[in-house]
């Protein structure tokens, strides 16, 4: 029973280093109280205090359902620590507190306190985990609730993130601030052109990702009859659907740029977008067309129709709304890309594409090949420039950025809601 | 004979099309040259074949349209390589292991930005791994399930805001926040920007685990259940176990998402190319590979550049290694309970 006697040991060093946690965290609370002038140290206590008693919170609950009793030679241990650990609180004030020059030398405690932290998550995770197992939890709505949080927190932060970027940013969006270009001269924002830019962006990204993907699928799903084919496919559409978004923008950069103009042009944008939607574009429409029942293949090929016909005339129109919904899912993902478009498409203070006019060719194809400004890039161009001046701009952009998002999002939810509701299959 | 004429035919126009594509697609990646009559003589082709011959075209376009992926990830895996491997070239070992980064002296080595990846990403799984995967468990097992159509969504958008969102905010709200709470006078450390990232991974983690717990058989839990135990020891006991490599393919993917997310980092990091002193810690500025690229691309030039492209390789390849293991882990998942 060695592993056992083992994982005992590691479960009770796991009890002593949040015993030793919260030690330092309450020594540094009394050392605030005998120091007042200690008053920088306040901030980083409580944090560490906070941190400390969330995981110790754990350790309580599982010492006092199991009832373990400290050893002695863990207790002198504990002491030992617990002592140097104090000592270093207690006898070398200011050591985390004096503020380094700002060349960024480092004080021994700051990363000290560094390694707390990691030390400290990952034993409370594994505390977490030492709780789920105890026999004494099983009634499961604790457990219930544990997962809950951790639904609750993410969404927390994600609608305290949308609600602070509604309130800086609504005081700036004015009808000027959408519909005009910034004017330097007179010293007013608009992001126009930025607007526009995106939806070209998305636009054409669109047009070329979505015929190529569903054709793919088409492909896998009706004709595809060896397996490895299908496994390729998705190994590869996987693939591409992890790459990270500057290598897109690399490839763009040494592949897409020297082959259309030399410079940034919109269609180079188009096209690196569309390729990160068509994975996308590719997954979900097999899942569409996967999920159409096999009777009504059969129904339409008993009639005397070919492949093709079934596939354009029955499947295709039942597997739509479902493609749809994952098209309008992928649009939210790269509306928002920056990093691809940065080295390829975009420019700062330029005007916005202009695809048609009222004169003479009606249509100009040009505008594919200039530069364009997109949202956001915007965004970045604002804090790459420093915030200070046009800090309410940037809130202003992101939040239509948001609003951008998440319309696609929210069409997407509900045309899936309300065609799941709908279908008859 | 009309028929045999009309095969002929048809093999001919096939061929045609086939060589002109061909040639269009290899004079644009070789000669930089977009051929205006090939691809008019494509398109003539494509017509005229969907005019006589629906069926049989639309298969050809169809399979063209499938390999479309692949051909993607194969250009950017050779452009990245031709462009990236002079930089591993001189020295390899110095380029990914040593410590300086130096534009103004030409010394390129990515060890500070590797270790700063490390770090981001390690920080970011810390967060993002427990809270996705209790999420999983909670949306899978626990919810009712007009909860779940709410939730599924909801998390989904988590991953939607658009990364140089999460790196504004980040930068406005967290980094200053630390930087004054903790007293610290740098701004970009690693930490502020692991937390955002850990966010930013977790809807990946939770809907890939979520499917995994799905995808174990109901019958399983129910057999348990009819033994008596309580649903969180058959959640334990059978349902956990059983999900346990598509969890593990969730937490590779949510790694790999982590350690390609480029804007956030680039926003919140202090673009330090050193180490960190003493390694481990995770308040001082410093550098992440995507970062790198991102803020120095667009001024570099001469060595420099190649040295990125470097990076670019490195990164491309690290997370094409972690998502490949990650699908192999899920199909592997899929066949046991097919079989099953």
């Amino acid at each position: 029973m060695i592993s056992n006697r083992f994982a005992l040991l590691v479960k009770k060093s796991i009890y002593l280093l949040w015993f030793l946690l919260s030690l330092c965290s309450i020594l540094g609370i009394v050392r605030l109280i005998l120091d007042t002038d200690a008053l920088s140290t306040l901030n980083l206590n409580i944090v560490g205090g906070v941190v400390v008693s969330l995981t110790s919170l754990t350790f309580i609950a599982n010492w006092m359902i199991e009832e373990i009793q400290p050893q002695f030679g863990q207790f002198v241990f504990a002491l030992f620590l617990m002592l140097f650990t104090g000592v270093v609180f207690l006898f070398f004030p200011n050591q985390g507190v004096v503020l380094p020059d700002l060349e960024g030398e480092v004080t021994p405690i700051l990363a000290t306190l560094s390694l707390f932290f990691v030390l400290a998550i990952g034993s409370g995770w594994l505390g977490f985990l030492q709780l789920m197992d105890n026999p004494a939890l099983n009634s499961q709505s604790a457990v219930k609730y544990f997962t809950a949080l951790s639904v609750v927190v993410p969404l927390a932060v994600l609608a305290f993130f949308v609600i602070y970027t509604i309130t800086e940013g609504s005081g700036v969006i004015t009808w000027r601030f959408i519909s005009q270009r910034s004017d330097l001269m007179r010293g007013t924002a608009g992001i126009f052109p930025a607007i526009m830019g995106t939806v070209w962006l998305i636009v054409g990204a669109t047009l070329l990702a979505v015929p190529i993907g569903v054709g793919a699928a088409v492909f896998l799903t009706e004709y595809a009859k060896r397996k490895w084919i299908k496994q390729l496919v998705g190994v590869t559409a996987d693939c591409l659907w992890s790459t990270p978004s500057i290598v897109f923008g690399l490839f763009g950069y040494i592949f897409l740029v020297p082959r259309i103009t030399g410079h940034s042009t919109l269609l180079a944008g188009q096209i690196i977008l569309a390729s990160m939607l068509l994975p996308l574009t590719i997954a979900t429409s097999t899942e569409a067309l996967i999920s159409v029942p096999d009777e009504f293949r059969s129904g339409s090929l008993a009639l005397g129709s070919s492949n093709w016909w079934t596939i354009r005339t029955v499947v295709l129109p039942s597997a739509v709304p479902s493609i749809v919904t994952g098209v309008l899912l992928g649009i939210g993902r790269i509306a928002g890309e920056t990093a691809p478009i940065m080295l390829i498409a975009v420019t700062s203070h330029t005007t916005a594409p202009k695809f048609f006019s009222l004169g003479a060719p009606y249509f100009h194809l040009g505008a594919l090949f200039r530069e364009i400004d997109a949202l956001p890039y915007r965004l970045y161009s604002i804090y790459k420039a420093g915030v200070g001046g046009s800090i309410h701009e940037a809130w202003g952009t992101a939040l239509v950025l948001i609003a951008i998002v998440l319309l696609f999002y929210g069409l997407g939810i509900v045309t899936r809601s309300y065609f799941r509701r709908r279908r008859g299959w | 004979m009309i028929e045999k004429l009309g095969v002929n035919l048809k093999y001919f126009l096939g061929f045609i099309v086939g060589v002109s594509t061909a040639g269009l697609f290899l004079l644009f990646i070789l000669v930089k040259t977009f051929n205006i009559y090939l691809f008019l003589i494509s398109l003539l082709g494509i017509l005229l074949g969907w005019f006589f011959f629906e069926d049989q075209t639309a298969k050809v376009l169809l399979f063209a349209a499938s390999t479309s992926a692949g051909a993607i990830l194969l250009l950017i895996a050779v452009f990245l390589l031709l462009r990236g491997f002079p930089a591993f070239q001189t020295d390899p070992l110095f380029f990914i292991s040593g410590s300086t980064w130096n534009v103004y002296k030409d010394i390129y080595s990515l060890g500070p930005m590797i270790w700063g990846s490390l770090i981001v990403t390690c920080g970011a799984t810390l967060i993002a791994a427990p809270m996705g995967i209790g999420a999983a468990i909670f949306i899978g097992k626990f919810c009712p399930e007009w909860l779940r159509g709410i939730l599924k969504p909801a998390i989904e958008l988590l991953a939607g805001i658009p990364s140089v969102v999460y790196g504004f905010i980040g930068f406005m709200l967290l980094n200053k926040a630390i930087m004054t709470y903790f007293a610290i006078p740098n701004m970009g450390q690693f930490f502020a920007p692991a937390i955002i990232l850990g966010f930013m991974a977790l809807p990946t983690i939770t809907s890939v685990a979520e499917d995994a717990i799905d995808a174990v058989p109901d019958h399983l839990e129910k057999g348990a259940l009819a033994l008596g135990v309580t649903k969180w020891q058959a959640i334990k006991e059978v349902t956990l176990p059983l999900a346990s490599s598509g969890i593990t393919a969730a937490l590779i993917l949510g790694i790999g998402r982590a350690l390609g997310e480029t804007m956030a980092v680039t926003m919140m990091l202090g673009h330090k190319t050193k180490y960190p002193s003493p390694l481990f810690d995770i308040f001082e500025p410093g550098e992440s590979l995507t970062s790198l690229i991102a803020s120095q691309i667009g001024e570099a030039s001469g060595e420099a550049v190649d040295a990125l492209m470097g990076a670019g390789l490195l990164l491309f390849f690290m997370v094409l290694v972690l998502s490949s293991v990650s699908r192999l882990i899920q199909s592997r998942l899929q066949r046991r309970f097919r079989r099953g």
